[in-house]
């Protein structure tokens, strides 16, 4: 039995420890919305937040996730990078848009006010539609709303 | 649980429809649109997006809409969501005519019936289809008459219900008005689905559309942003077994000797399956069957394939070439001048893969009475026959659940993975998804054909004076239409698209198709020719320019006197890119395909061989715009997928069998090298052109164009990859 923490739930699995981390979520859980595209590591459409990284989940052994807190795109609540997605209207097919939008939030945290540069260095999913120019956009507006939300936090 | 698809109404006949002209400046049109008088009950759509949520039992105006007590209107999409917006801009077309309010607005995938084929646009046959950039131009008209006819029976139901002249009666946001008096669609619906369908009903003026031309918030993201969102590799069935597939990677071949003794003692393996083109893992779990899979050692016979190489594609094109091929045009006399000169060059381009971000995927279930499909198709109907055929049953109880698409580009139009899915579920008799891996789906792909092409030129009196072109291609039509077709003058016009009878002005011109017979699959691939013939035209117009001593968007400007629609593209587009900034080369490209002209500037810099593009900016002029957001956005994922295949794309061939079967070794343009893409709209009232295309085909020109601005090298073979190292 694998124990897992997805989204705030345990859960005890009964899967080779060795079944990448992503089939697990997506059969075992039931939770599709992280894509398979390459099975590589190569394109990042199955990224979900491990342990607070965003990782490669199509190359990543559910065993290495025991233990840590794992989140989807499910779990991922009311959140100004999905703001900032619907307000660029970014996603086309919006099949790598779970894995780009996964990518951001952990980039953001990291890296909360980034330049352009950044964001191509840092998010590098692939997408075949050609969103990339509306991604970063969306990017530049999620991280001037968490500044501006921060901002208002510390202000009494 | 589905019921099942009871046309409730009579099928109308479809007929040419005749139009007339009406007073105050909307259209009436009489017809006869199928689906306009049946009703069909619903088929689980797989896709239901929307804020509003129905109360009640909804009344069926037509086949395309239902109205709820509460005036939620839920309309039925005959074609497939793939990124290019449609299941936004076909509600708009409806809500237009129809008149409700857009906050009510639910948009549903249909099922595959005839009552939702749209003309093809060439052939002179009708199809529920999606692709040629055709879902908005194939059914602006019935989806604005099925929209103005439900309107009319509400409109109807509340005049008679207060007695008064219907014409004397309007509408406005999902009411029904007369005086003082109103009726919310949703009161009036149930009656108004029991009365006749009009034969004559008004279209809204154009000068009035009030969503026509605006961008609401597209009807498809909140799914897509919230991971909910249901493509063919989602989707769950009761009782399915999980696959994957393993298809023959030799075009022409199949698979010969199989010992699946090791991959059937894995865990979860429930069954190796054993087709002629590809072997089908079936599992518990997808991952079980995918290490299954990998256990199976298969011996492929490459049979046609045998030997096919890139040197014999390449010497089956040159050949092709040396032969002549088939006049497609020829116009004016050679008019040579005592200072002509001749300019010939000769083009290449290579296979490329669709490589849609979702891999292939089906899920089947198949019993004595009933076949379910669900998959994401752009070709329901003829999924619909398949499916009859394979399973031995009437089309009328198949069940296409068309899910939306994870990218599509022409490749879901094939029909290979749901087949494979339903010869696995009748193997088993057990509902099946099969979802392909990345390598699985690069060994079947259905390539946009490689090309090449040759021009020469007669320059003289400052102009190109003659230009004769010969393309040669593997060609595409002839795997779907027949030979007659195929090999007639229609396959050739679609394989020339845009190098004949195009917008420049040349005084004699001749252009000639040579027709390439390869085992290797090819397949319709976003902008189709444009994709390579956007390259070759644009990029040969700007070796003439240097030729003749002058700058090739002034030598464009001149070639399209003719054209002014043209040449407003161009000039909006290089208008709105301004002076080039320092240190930056800039290349021009213009291409009209599928019903809309696309002009691109590109700036770029070289260094060290590599090319990077900063800047993009388009100008498109595609006609009446419904969505001008969803516009700017396909061109722009057009302009960034050309960007791709001019920079890296390349099926390479061993034996017949694709060598790249994944990301490492066939690399998708990525962000860092992304540029901004800014597009810009001519205004226009001319009937609308297609958009998910028509903004590929310039980029790879006006990239090449400004690399040789940059580093005085031409780029005459795709894609640049090492070449300027
Ligand atoms: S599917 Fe995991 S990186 Fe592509
Ligand atoms: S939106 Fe289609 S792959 Fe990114």
């Amino acid at each position: 039995m694998l124990e897992l923490v997805v989204n705030g739930t345990p859960h005890a699995i009964d899967v080779a420890p060795d079944t990448p981390l992503l089939w697990v979520v997506r059969d075992h859980l039931g939770l599709t919305g992280t894509k398979f595209a390459c099975g590589m590591g190569l394109c990042g459409a199955c990224t979900m937040i491990v342990g607070g990284s965003a990782l490669r989940t199509c190359v990543l052994p559910a065993s290495a996730a025991v233990g840590q807190a794992v989140t989807t795109i499910e779990g991922l609540p009311a959140h100004p990078v999905k703001d900032a997605w619907i307000a660029e209207q970014v996603p086309q097919c919006g099949y790598c848009q779970p894995g780009q939008i996964m990518a951001t939030v952990a980039f953001l945290e990291t890296n909360p006010n980034p330049t352009e540069q950044d964001i191509r260095e840092g998010v590098t999913n692939l997408c075949r539609c050609g969103t990339y120019d509306r991604i970063r956009k969306a990017i530049l507006r999620a991280a001037q709303a968490r500044a501006a939300a921060s901002a208002s936090k510390v202000e009494p | 649980m589905s019921r099942p698809l009871v046309p409730t109404g009579p099928l109308l006949n479809i007929s040419r429809r005749d139009t007339l002209r009406a007073l105050g400046g909307g259209l009436v049109v009489a017809f006869s649109l199928p689906g306009l008088a049946s009703a069909l009950e619903p088929v689980d759509p797989t896709v239901d997006l929307g804020v509003a949520t129905p109360d009640g039992a909804p009344a069926h105006l037509n086949a395309w809409i239902r109205i709820a007590p509460n005036g939620v209107v839920t309309l039925r999409m005959p074609a497939a969501e793939m990124g290019q917006g449609v299941y936004t801009s076909l509600p708009m077309l409806l809500a237009e005519a129809l008149d409700c309010d857009w906050a009510m607005v639910r948009a549903e995938s249909a099922p595959a019936h005839p009552d939702y084929a749209r003309p093809l646009g060439f052939l002179g046959l009708e199809s529920q289809l999606t692709g040629g950039s055709w879902s908005v131009r194939g059914y602006w008209t019935p989806l604005l008459e099925a929209g103005a006819a439900a309107r009319a029976m509400l409109v109807a139901e509340a005049a008679e219900q207060w007695g008064v002249d219907p014409a004397a009666c309007t509408t406005v946001a999902g009411e029904v008005c007369h005086g003082d008096k109103r009726a919310t669609y949703g009161s009036l619906a149930a009656g108004a689905a029991g009365r006749k369908p009009p034969r004559k009903v008004s279209l809204p003026d154009p000068a009035a559309y009030t969503l026509l031309g605006t961008s609401p918030p597209r009807l498809d993201l909140p799914p897509k942003v919230d991971g909910t969102a249901v493509f063919g590799v989602d989707v769950k069935v009761e009782g399915m077994v999980h696959g994957t597939v393993v298809p023959c990677p030799h075009y022409g071949g199949k698979v010969g000797k199989v010992d699946d003794t090791g991959a059937r003692g894995m865990p979860g393996v429930l069954d190796v399956l054993v087709f002629p083109g590809e072997v089908v893992v079936l599992a518990e779990h997808f991952w079980q069957a995918k290490k299954a899979a990998d256990a199976v050692k298969i011996e492929w016979d490459p049979g046609e394939g045998k030997g096919l190489d890139d040197t014999a594609v390449e010497a089956a094109l040159v050949a092709a070439i040396a032969k002549g091929g088939s006049r497609i045009q020829r116009e004016g006399k050679a008019v040579a001048t005592a200072d002509s000169t001749m300019l010939e060059a000769t083009y290449d381009a290579p296979y490329l893969e669709h490589a849609t971000m979702e891999p292939l995927s089906a899920t089947a279930r198949v019993t004595a009475d009933r076949v379910d499909v669900w998959t994401g198709t752009q070709a329901q109907q003829m999924l619909r026959t398949l499916a009859a055929r394979l399973a031995g049953v009437p089309a009328d109880q198949v069940f296409v659940h068309t899910t939306l698409l994870g990218g599509g580009f022409g490749r879901r139009s094939e029909l290979d993975a749901p087949r494979v899915a339903l010869q696995a579920a009748m193997a088993i008799d057990r509902p099946v998804k099969l979802i392909w891996t990345r390598e699985a789906t690069f060994a079947r792909g259905a390539l946009r054909p490689a090309a090449r092409c040759q021009f020469r030129a007669t320059l003289g009196g400052g102009t190109i004076q003659r230009l004769e072109v010969t393309l040669a291609a593997q060609n595409i039509l002839a795997r779907f239409a027949p030979g007659f077709i195929a090999n007639g003058k229609m396959g050739a016009m679609v394989a020339v698209e845009g190098l004949a009878e195009g917008p420049y002005h040349f005084p004699s011109i001749e252009v000639k198709y040579a027709a390439v017979d390869l085992p290797i699959t090819v397949g319709w691939w976003r902008s189709v020719h444009g994709s390579f013939n956007g390259f070759f035209r644009e990029c040969f117009l700007d070796e003439c320019a240097h030729a003749l001593g002058r700058d090739p968007i002034e030598l464009r400007r001149e070639l399209l006197r003719d054209n002014p629609r043209h040449r407003a593209v161009l000039d909006l587009a290089v208008d709105k890119a301004g002076v080039v900034p320092a240190g930056m080369s800039r290349g021009v490209a213009l291409f009209e395909s599928f019903g809309s002209i696309v002009a691109e500037v590109a700036d770029v810099t070289v260094s060290d061989g590599a090319v990077r593009v900063h800047r993009v900016v388009a100008a498109v002029d595609c006609g009446r715009v419904v969505h001008p957001d969803t516009v700017r956005a396909q061109v722009m994922g057009g302009a960034t997928m050309g960007l791709s295949t001019a920079l890296y794309e390349r099926i390479t061939m061993k034996d017949g069998a694709a060598q790249e079967r994944n990301f490492h070794t066939y690399p998708l343009l990525g962000p860092a090298d992304a540029p901004s893409v800014d597009v810009h709209i001519v205004p226009s009232t001319e009937p609308p052109g297609g958009i998910g295309e028509p903004g590929l085909p310039p980029l790879p020109g006006a990239v090449c164009n400004a690399v040789f601005a940059a580093t005085g090298k031409r780029v005459r073979r795709l894609p640049i990859g090492e070449q300027l190292v």
